[in-house]
């Protein structure tokens, strides 16, 4: 088991002090391509900011298996990461952490995990998405889990800093985006809490994403935007032609948990 | 001229002892019911505006412990792991959109005993609950899950007041509540030391009405370590979006820590809901009893009362006093007794209520002003009642008998 400080180090200044590697090219230059949306850029594009962005590196995956006793859970674990990590060579590596070891307190005051239960183990993006966290039971479907395409990361990403995510999914890369959306990423209420992500419905790395949305590339004939609120809600789903005000009053109605027309226990709704 | 008031007043006074039997009798009864009333009125209001102001909520405790009141469920010596907030928030459980668990430390200031409430930040746990942000993707939002828009809208001290939770809350940042800062003389940005620890007062919270205006909130890392507790908690309170979702959330509740007891705050209120009824049921018992005997002591009294004064009142008749008036005289006289000891009973209850009612039952009682009314007219009424057979006793006295008794 892989346990030295200078590999945690390297883990942790590899993986969190860069603020996010590019996660994709997803078409954050196809933003502002029409007139119309001329004040969309200021509105954060994922992967945009990144100095890399241009390079288009592919997203890789740091596991963290923390850990306080060295059981038989945590051999477990180690062997299914130790596994995974074999037959996804470039694509995703692990590190032990033994939460007592002095050593290792950096990472452990970053992630704020020295009270969580153990054995947890925290499967992080190169972007600096969280994109797994697991406690106790751990195997390879949740590796598969965590390890998530590009649009994902970002998304995830911009929900974990509290950002409104519009998530763009359009036929082809030069598709714009939707007046609606850029007009509500452009209002100065939701502008500084407003993240773009993009998404190119016949990219095949997204396949699972939009798997995961129940949308499939053949219902992506116009542009489609899905919202989506800190911490983890998907607001809705909506088509090109919808306003800004729709999409306002769909996000405040998320607001508003079971109040919201959506909730299972909104009895207006139900009646 | 005698008038029957007269009469009434002298004989009142001429025979202060058995006035004084039944004006107890029928105080006693009164201050009983006026007593128990008031804290049950009290109490209900207390817990419907408690019910109110939780909102959905759940707790989650040591098994074996008992719960009588919300505000007091982190008030035992048994602990929780704390880490099982960071479970909960790992879970993504729907519906659940406030998990705060605490820890509580007796701890003295001076000549004080006062409650210091360890407490967590809310942002600790939703920096946690966004490690599950991912699942978004594949959930629809047919769900419970609050979009957290706006965190600006409700201050800390409201958060406090009415959700028993903080956003943000340094390590050595405290809120104190209304009564113990008043006791203190402190208030926003003074220095307190509790433990040994010196906290800067971020906020005075308004006064509740329930034991937290007698506590020190503080964070839940820092009391821990200053009252060298390990990472344990007493109580974790879980804020769900809705009661119907709260009602949802016990079962996942329970499969997730099955040696942990989960209650929602509705069964808390029923408990204590159940605990008024019961006491509005004793106060009916009560009163019940304190009713038949202040009706035997009053009729008792009566009864001697006339068997005494049969030669008087064979003499008041034959002097021309009518049965009818002989009968207004005993009435009359019952009647000013209970008039009297429904006011002497109101103010005592009332006295007590208002006394007792803070330690009793943990709520502040004011008088109720329709409760005099109601006690004066019963108490008059069972007086009344109480006195009829002596009365009319009296008014069938022969006169004749009387003076061949002479």
């Amino acid at each position: 088991m892989r346990n030295s400080f200078a590999f945690s180090a390297a883990i942790f200044l590899a993986t969190y002090s860069i603020g996010g590697l590019p996660s994709s090219g997803f078409g954050q230059t196809e933003v502002g391509a029409t007139p119309r949306v001329a004040t969309v850029p200021a509105v954060p594009v994922a992967g945009a900011s990144s100095p890399l962005a241009a390079s288009a590196q592919p997203l890789k995956f740091t596991f963290l298996l923390f850990w306080k006793e060295n059981n038989a859970n945590v051999q477990q674990m180690a062997e299914t990461l130790k596994a995974a990590s074999a037959s996804r060579p470039g694509r995703m590596e692990w590190s032990s952490v033994n939460v007592a070891d002095a050593a290792n307190q950096p990472l452990v005051e970053r992630y704020q995990v020295s009270r969580a239960p153990m054995p947890l183990v925290l499967c992080v993006a190169s972007n600096g998405a969280i994109t797994g966290a697991y406690v106790r039971q751990f195997n390879e479907a949740a590796v598969e889990r965590a390890i998530v395409t590009p649009a994902m990361a970002d998304a995830t990403k911009a929900l974990q800093d509290k950002k409104i995510v519009l998530l763009h999914i359009k036929p082809d890369s030069q598709s714009p985006l939707p007046f609606g959306a850029a007009e509500f990423a452009a209002d100065p209420l939701f502008q500084a809490r407003t993240t773009i992500v993009n998404l190119v419905a016949t990219d095949p790395a997204e396949a699972r994403f939009l798997t995961d949305m129940k949308v499939t590339a053949e219902d992506v004939r116009d542009p489609m935007l899905v919202v989506m609120a800190p911490p983890a809600v998907l607001v809705g789903k909506f088509a090109a032609t919808t306003t800004k005000d729709q999409i306002a009053a769909q996000l405040h109605a998320a607001g508003k948990c079971c109040d919201d027309p959506n909730c299972t226990h909104n009895k207006g709704a139900q009646q | 001229m005698m008038t029957p008031n007269k009469l009434i007043w002298k004989e009142l006074w001429q025979r202060p002892t058995a006035m004084i039997t039944c004006l107890l009798a029928i105080t006693l009864g009164v201050t009983a019911l006026v007593a128990i009333h008031s804290v049950t009125v009290y109490s209900q209001q207390a817990v419907a505006h408690k019910l109110e102001a939780l909102g959905a909520n759940v707790l989650l405790l040591p098994q074996g412990v008992r719960l009588e009141d919300y505000y007091s469920a982190d008030a035992h010596g048994a602990t929780l792991p704390e880490e099982y907030a960071t479970q909960l928030a790992l879970a993504n459980l729907e519906g659940v959109q406030i998990v705060s668990p605490k820890l509580c430390v007796p701890v003295e200031h001076g000549d004080r005993s006062i409650t210091l409430t360890g407490i967590l930040p809310q942002s600790d746990f939703e920096s946690k609950a966004a490690w599950q942000s991912v699942q978004v993707f594949s959930n629809t939002h047919a769900g419970c899950n609050k979009a957290s828009l706006d965190h600006g809208s409700r201050s800390e001290l409201e958060n406090l007041t009415q959700g028993r939770y903080v956003r943000e809350l340094a390590a050595n940042e405290a809120y104190a509540g209304a009564e113990i800062a008043a006791a203190m003389g402190v208030g926003a940005g003074d220095r307190i030391t509790l433990l040994g620890n010196s906290f800067r007062i971020t906020g005075v919270i308004p006064a509740t009405g329930t034991v937290d205006d007698n506590r020190v909130f503080a964070h839940l890392h820092t009391v821990q370590r200053l009252a060298k507790k390990g990472e344990a908690v007493n109580v974790i309170e879980i804020l769900a979006c809705c009661e119907d979702a709260a009602s949802g959330l016990v079962a996942q509740l329970r499969d997730i820590f099955p040696d942990a007891k989960v209650v929602t705050i509705t069964q808390v209120v029923d408990t204590q809901v159940a605990v008024n009824r019961l006491m509005t049921r004793l106060s009916l018992l009560f009163f019940g009893i304190l009713l038949a005997v202040g009706v035997a002591s009053v009729a008792g009294t009566m009864f001697a009362n006339v068997t005494e004064r049969r030669r008087e009142i064979g003499t008041l008749m034959a002097l021309g006093a009518t049965p009818g008036l002989v009968s207004r005289l005993f009435l009359g006289k019952a009647l000013a007794v209970g008039l009297v000891g429904g006011v002497f009973g109101y103010l005592g209850g009332t006295l007590l209520a208002v006394i007792l009612g803070p330690s009793w039952a943990g709520i502040s009682v004011r008088p109720l002003p329709w409760l005099a009314a109601v006690a004066v007219v019963l108490a008059g009424a069972v007086a009344l009642a109480a006195s009829y057979l002596p009365a009319r006793r009296a008014a069938l006295i022969d006169p004749c008998l009387c003076f061949r008794e002479v």
